[in-house]
């Protein structure tokens, strides 16, 4: 199945090619924490997940065409 | 002198015109380093309890650190402190740019202006030099003019200047000053000070490099700052800050609708990169010598304009102006920030104020007669920004807003004071306390009322993010999360506070991700000291020991540090639906941080043994000199 991360804040440095959103293909019931993997994301830079607007956790089972919200933990400036 | 100094601070009197440079030995500058904890000793030092701080008692401090002006990233922050107008204490304010880096340059390591001129002055401080000038031209101009004019009859474009506009000279309660166009002191009135004084601001110049004792190990940091620092702030290099407002909405820090605590389905419509992305932003700036460069230039035309010489708005302008107006687009966002700087308003307060009015307004508690006809719905963007340009002139309701909304809503009444969301008179900063618990005690405890900068974000002490790494060296080991309320979370609190109130006064940016291992290289390459962690720890707690002190003297105690009533009722929606700051919790937590503090754990009060441990034991005479009845 096709999933997609969006990065948020520092966590853009992980995204290839200057883009703020990766497209990944996994296998049917992979959960976030895979995607988060699949994306190259540091686990200590990753703070909150969201899909559709409702915080997810890692162990969150992914649906095909699922977009995944990946934020970065919220400091003083919004994204430190 | 140890190097990083001149050995001169400047002092001036406005009344009498007089212009003294004065000097202190190395311990002195040893044990208070610049900034907020130089700020602090003089306002204990020179500043008589109950003093109007918008009368010719109050004075001036302007205080860069040891590090201003030594050229690396992160080098170009000042502290400006007085009696502040807003929480009638305790007042500081740090700003970017390049002012603070111009006057060490020009050689000198702090200003104390004192009095009030007759007419309006501006002080021209040039390599060692001070003039006071006639300002009688400049007066009633907005900043831009200001600067401007200023260049042009001192026939310099270099020149770099720290202003008031209308809004200064006018004493609105929150005007900041502004540093060249873009960067501002922002909090705690220290705009409205100025202009009590009849002073327009500086105009400064210096051709001067800082003695540095380490040359080659200060070099190496700076390559550190300009390469892997920046890597390691790669979204405010890109975006400035504001670009994870989504992340704020999604997980309930966001202010909506004056904190009322609500989902806000267009926050990625006003964030940092929807900006970044669009036309608006023409591009990206930096204060003095840095390479992390997160100050944004943002050009709006039509309706709603923005000059982008004034820059752009920071993420607490995007959240105090955007989400908590329940304004959902960019231009009027741009045109608040813009107004805002040419009349030297603090953007936090002067959209928090504006929130406040809607509050009122949509519970009828101001009505469109108070408002000469101006609809204070929330998301009314237009009414928005003309009031901010009321505020700024003091026209009709606006010069009531211009007081703060706690003075306003102590003249309002009607219970107004439930939607003015104040910390010690100053309009919290944009970040949730709801959701970041020791955030909470820090806006409570804070000497200078609600300030986000103080901190700690409850978020970064999660998990293995580099915050919570970095606070390792600091012994605190446990991850905790942003939920929790505890005394472990309490002594993460008092345990960085310092820490803050060092980095205020070195002055050094928190943008620019220096460990705590590197404010000591930093500190020593510049000085040539041999200081450790333990050291610049107690200079932060010093100047928050003084600041506290200052504040006894005026009479607050222990019930002045609290939060906004808001953050006592539960969140109406949104991630945090039904979640609310317990008192109980709060008064729990102030004893356990007063007792980390050593101060005494029922009144706040600093002990006579702290003070002693801080090499500061004359405050404690100061503390006897506290009012019979407290004055407010």
């Amino acid at each position: 199945m096709r999933v997609r991360a969006r990065f948020f804040g520092d966590l853009k440095k992980f995204a290839p090619h200057d883009e703020d959103v990766v497209e990944v293909d996994l296998p049917e019931g992979s959960t976030v924490s895979k995607l988060v993997d699949a994306a190259h994301v540091e686990r200590g830079e990753l703070w909150r997940a969201s899909i559709k607007n409702q915080l997810v956790e890692l162990d969150q089972v992914l649906q095909e065409g699922d977009e995944v919200f990946l934020f970065p933990p919220i400091g003083g400036g919004q994204s430190r | 002198m140890p190097n990083g100094y001149w050995g001169k601070i400047l002092r001036v009197n406005l009344s009498t015109g007089d212009i003294k440079v004065e000097e202190n030995d190395e311990t002195f500058y040893r044990r208070y380093m610049g900034g907020m904890a130089m700020v602090s000793y003089y306002m204990v030092k020179e500043l008589e309890p109950e003093i109007d701080p918008l009368g010719p008692e109050n004075k001036l401090f302007i205080f860069p650190g040891v590090a201003t002006g030594v050229p690396f990233s992160g080098s170009g922050r000042h502290c400006v402190g007085a009696k502040s107008p807003l929480t009638m204490a305790y007042g500081k304010a740090e700003g970017g740019g390049h002012v603070g880096a111009e006057l060490k340059h020009a050689g000198f390591d702090g200003i104390i202006v004192e009095g009030e001129a007759e007419k309006p002055v501006y002080l021209w401080i040039h390599d060692g030099e001070c003039e006071i000038r006639d300002a009688g031209k400049l007066w009633g101009l907005p900043v831009k003019e200001t600067q401007d004019a200023m260049r042009a009859e001192l026939g310099d474009k270099l020149i770099r200047t720290s202003l008031i506009g209308p809004g200064g000279e006018k004493m609105v309660r929150f005007a900041c000053i502004i540093n060249d166009l873009k960067d501002a002191h922002g909090r705690t009135g220290m705009g409205a000070v100025m202009g009590s004084k009849n002073l327009k601001g500086l105009a400064v110049r210096g051709r001067m490099q800082v003695p540095v004792a380490d040359p080659d190990k200060m070099k190496e940091i700076a390559r550190w700052a300009a390469t892997d620092g920046v890597k390691l702030a790669q979204g405010l290099h890109d975006w400035g800050t504001g670009a994870a407002m989504v992340g704020g909405e999604q997980t309930g820090n966001l202010p909506v609708c004056n904190f009322r605590g609500d989902w806000f389905p267009k926050a990625n419509d006003i964030d940092a990169k929807t900006l970044g992305q669009s036309p608006l932003r023409l591009g990206m700036d930096a204060c003095y010598a840095c390479a992390v460069r997160c100050k944004k230039q943002v050009k709006a035309e039509g309706k709603f304009f923005s000059d982008p010489d004034y820059g752009g708005p920071e993420y607490e302008t995007l959240a105090s102006c955007g989400s908590n107006l329940g304004i959902t687009t960019l231009e009027p966002i741009a045109m608040a920030h813009h107004l805002c700087h040419v009349h030297s308003l603090d953007t936090i307060s002067a959209g928090a104020v504006v929130a406040f009015a809607m509050d009122c307004f949509e519970h009828g508690v101001l009505t469109l007669k108070d408002t000469g006809g101006l609809d204070l719905h929330f998301g009314n963007a237009e009414s928005a920004v003309k009031l901010i340009d009321m505020i700024g002139k003091r026209e009709g309701i606006g010069d009531l807003l211009a007081e703060g909304s706690r003075i306003a809503a102590q003249r309002i009444g009607k219970g107004a004071e439930r939607f003015a969301v104040q910390e010690k008179g100053v309009e919290t900063g944009m970040h949730e306390p709801r959701l970041k618990r020791a955030l909470g005690v820090g806006y409570a405890v804070a000497p200078h009322g609600g300030d986000h900068g103080f901190g700690p974000h409850d978020p970064m002490f999660e998990g293995p993010s580099r915050a919570f790494d970095e606070a390792k060296a600091l012994g605190l080991l446990e991850p905790m999360p942003s939920s929790e309320m505890s005394d472990r979370k309490v002594a993460l609190a008092a345990s960085l506070h310092p820490w803050v109130a060092f980095r205020d006064s070195a002055v050094i940016c928190s943008f620019v991700p220096f460990g705590y291992g590197q404010y000591v290289d930093i500190i020593n390459a510049v000085t040539g000291w041999n200081t450790t962690a333990i050291e610049l720890a107690r200079v932060g707690e010093r100047a928050l020991n003084l600041a506290r002190v200052f504040n006894v003297r005026e009479g607050l105690t222990r019930a002045d540090d609290t939060l906004a009533p808001r953050y006592f009722e539960p969140m109406v929606d949104g991630a945090l639906k039904g979640v609310a700051y317990k008192r109980d919790e709060l008064e729990e937590a102030k004893t356990t941080y007063y007792t980390l503090a050593g101060w005494d754990p029922q009144t706040g009060v600093p002990t006579r043994a702290k003070l002693a441990e801080l090499g500061i034991s004359w405050a404690a005479e100061e503390i006897a000199r506290v009012p019979a009845t407290p004055v407010r």
